[in-house]
């Protein structure tokens, strides 16, 4: 099965849960004769079922004649480069709340451009550094855009820091 | 006062040393934030209001429109170089723009932006200054069930976005529709679709899924084929093969006029707005066009109906504002903030005790708009500058900006999260040749529509047919079955055509 299909599967699932779902928890329109606040999701919600079971049916005539060889693969997909890149961009997102912007910054950029080729210590340092402040210094101090403070002692330095200018 | 009167008003009121030295700054500032992501057309006005203090009342409106003309122009800058939407008005414009860059054109696609962009801010400007009254009048007759039209309209390219891929195309619009649904409900004021998370109350926010869908996809993109980075020999903004020759601007000039003449319209409905305007010139041009094939690959007609669209919307928010004293988007809004600072009473006389605020801010968007063209010009070539950074700095640096992008907004960390997981959904829409494009549309059209409807049922009592019926519904619904259709009986007849053969 392909990861296409796989895909379409799940979705239309959870397209066909969503649809009992939103009946199930929002109460029937307050005034008769007016739309429910399940009644446009549901909706869209018929126009999506029937788009993917016409995609799914597609789907598997088409890999019933070419017997898969053209269908992706999973490693294909996703090869350990992009799992890694992936991985970095979650992390980034979670440490950035606790970390604060400049120190994850620094970490991501570091993490991101060795796994991209950058192989050298010292430009990775500096590469991390230079683009780290440069974004600080345009959005938190010349547009006053605020930037995650962090946690705990994170958080004492952003605030050190904003201080300062 | 009759025009020539307003017009030499508004030169005399303009072209003071002072006020268009604050115009030329405002037009350069409101570039360089719009070129920045995360700071968005209405932020970047906000941010220059302490500026006025140093201007009379009418100079101020004068420097603030220009400030928002500039920020939705400059928007267009990252929007070609690096995918990333610079404010949301200029996500439609990654669509051709960035196939264009990658192609080496980039140069030819910055000055399609900025051309279309003066030319819908110059009309829509004109529009202001002559027909101001009527467009107002035009605008209120809008009610939910027309605006509800409207949004069917702009939906109703799904069809042919995609023809070879119809399916694929309608399933993500339609799951873009659907993720607008996961939200407090409008109307009962009810969570709907959020499974619990307080996060999901407030909707699921337009400008992180619009950046994750284009920018972080394309960065992963890169990072697994690094074959394809080109960056400093073909995406350059000074080494651009060709410029423009006559025909092809001839070709635009359609084009150019009737998304002028509709983001004029779009700008002075409440609740609509550049972005939407953007979306809708698009897709009425892909209907004119005749390769619509030729849309979302690098398509000159695509980029130029975007730009002039979301442009042509700022001088239309302008129109409500000056003539009604009713702020046609949150940019008006803050305009209107400036003006009361300084003492004005905004409202439907201004415009007959004080004509100069109508003619100064006529003159100050021409102005702007001709200016603009040499200004942004001079940021998108500082800005080409960083595709000259190896990929291994740009790739992060990208991701940089479209983190604060997302996060600016609404302060919210959150909205990274929703960022990079739009960033994986759109890989894998792009990988399986589904339309992220199409998604993103649903998403600015779904809460539109679905309010209007829903509120237009309301008004009519729970009639649909006495809100379905009113002529410009009828009418604008009627188009937007006959587009629908279009595509689908092309693609029949093909068949049996080729059945036949």
């Amino acid at each position: 099965m392909s990861v296409e299909l796989i895909l379409n599967v799940a979705i239309l699932a959870f397209s066909i849960f969503c649809y009992w779902f939103v009946g199930a928890t929002t109460p029937p329109s307050s005034m008769p004769g007016i739309m429910s606040a399940a009644d446009w999701p549901r909706l869209i919600l018929i126009g999506l079922v029937i788009a993917l079971s016409i995609n799914i049916v597609k789907l598997l005539r088409e890999s019933k004649k070419s017997a898969g060889a053209e269908a992706k693969k999973w490693r294909e997909l996703f090869p350990p480069r992009f799992i890694v890149a992936f991985v970095i961009l979650v992390a980034y997102s979670i440490i950035l709340e606790y970390l604060g912007f400049l120190p994850s910054t620094f970490l991501f950029v570091m993490a991101f451009s060795a796994l991209i080729g950058l192989r050298k210590i010292s430009h990775l340092v500096l590469g991390a550094l230079c683009s780290s402040v440069a974004i600080y210094v345009i959005f938190q101090i010349l547009l006053q855009v605020l930037l995650p403070r962090g946690m705990g002692v994170f958080r004492e330095f952003s605030i050190f820091l904003e201080g300062l200018f | 006062m009759d025009t020539f009167d307003l017009l030499r008003l508004g030169i005399d009121v303009v072209f003071t040393p002072l006020t268009l030295f604050f115009i030329l700054i405002g037009n350069l500032l409101g570039v360089i934030f719009g070129a920045l992501p995360g700071v968005s057309a209405s932020m970047a006005v906000a941010l220059m209001v302490p500026f006025t203090f140093k201007l009379d009342p009418v100079g101020s409106i004068a420097f603030l429109s220009a400030v928002y003309c500039a920020a939705i122009t400059g928007g267009g800058i990252p929007a070609i170089l690096f995918k990333i939407p610079g404010t949301p008005a200029s996500a439609v414009t990654t669509f051709d723009g960035y196939p264009l860059a990658v192609r080496g054109e980039s140069g030819r696609a910055m000055l399609v932006v900025l051309v279309s962009s003066a030319v819908g801010g110059i009309v829509s400007a004109l529009a202001m200054l002559l027909v101001s009254r009527q467009l107002s009048e035009l605008g209120l007759r809008f009610g939910p069930s027309e605006l509800f039209a409207v949004a069917c309209l702009g939906l109703s390219v799904l069809t042919s976005m995609d023809e070879e891929r119809m399916v694929k195309t309608l399933i993500s619009g339609l799951l873009g529709l659907f993720i607008a649904t996961m939200a407090m409900d409008p109307v009962e004021g009810v969570p709907r679709l959020t499974f619990g998370f307080s996060y999901l109350l407030g909707g699921i926010p337009m400008i992180p899924v619009m950046i994750g869908m284009f920018a972080v996809s394309e960065v992963l993109k890169q990072v697994i084929r690094p074959t394809q980075i080109k960056s400093d020999k073909v995406i350059d903004f000074k080494r651009s093969r060709k410029w423009l020759s006559f025909r092809e601007w001839w070709d635009l000039k359609m084009t150019m006029l009737r998304c002028s003449v509709l983001g004029t319209i779009v700008g002075i409905l409440p609740g609509a707005g550049a972005t939407i305007s953007s979306f809708l010139g698009y897709s009425m041009e892909m209907k004119f066009a005749r390769h619509p094939e030729e849309f979302g690959k690098g398509s000159l007609h695509g980029l130029s109906a975007s730009e002039t669209s979301n442009n042509a919307a700022t001088g239309g928010s302008m129109v409500p504002l000056l003539s009604l004293g009713i702020p046609g988007g949150n940019a008006a809004a803050v305009m209107v903030a400036a003006l009361m600072l300084q003492g004005v009473q905004v409202g439907p006389m201004l415009l007959k005790t004080q004509p100069a605020y109508l003619s100064g801010v006529f003159v100050s968007m021409v102005v702007t708009n001709v200016l603009m063209i040499f200004v942004a010009f001079g940021v998108a070539l500082a800005f080409a500058k960083l595709m000259d950074i190896p990929y291994h700095f740009l790739g992060p640096l990208i991701i940089l900006f479209a983190s604060v992008g997302s996060f600016a907004t609404q302060s919210n960390l959150t909205d990274v999260m929703t960022m990079v997981a739009a960033g994986f959904g759109g890989y894998l829409m792009a990988e399986f040749h589904y339309s992220p494009a199409a998604l993103t549309l649903g998403l600015v059209l779904g809460d539109i529509c679905e309010n209007n409807l829903r509120r237009g049922v309301m008004i009519a009592g729970g009639d649909y047919w006495a809100m379905l019926s009113r002529p410009i519904t009828a009418g604008l619904l009627l188009a937007c079955a006959v587009f629908l259709a279009l595509p689908v009986i092309r693609r029949i007849l093909r068949g049996n055509r080729q059945a036949a053969a």
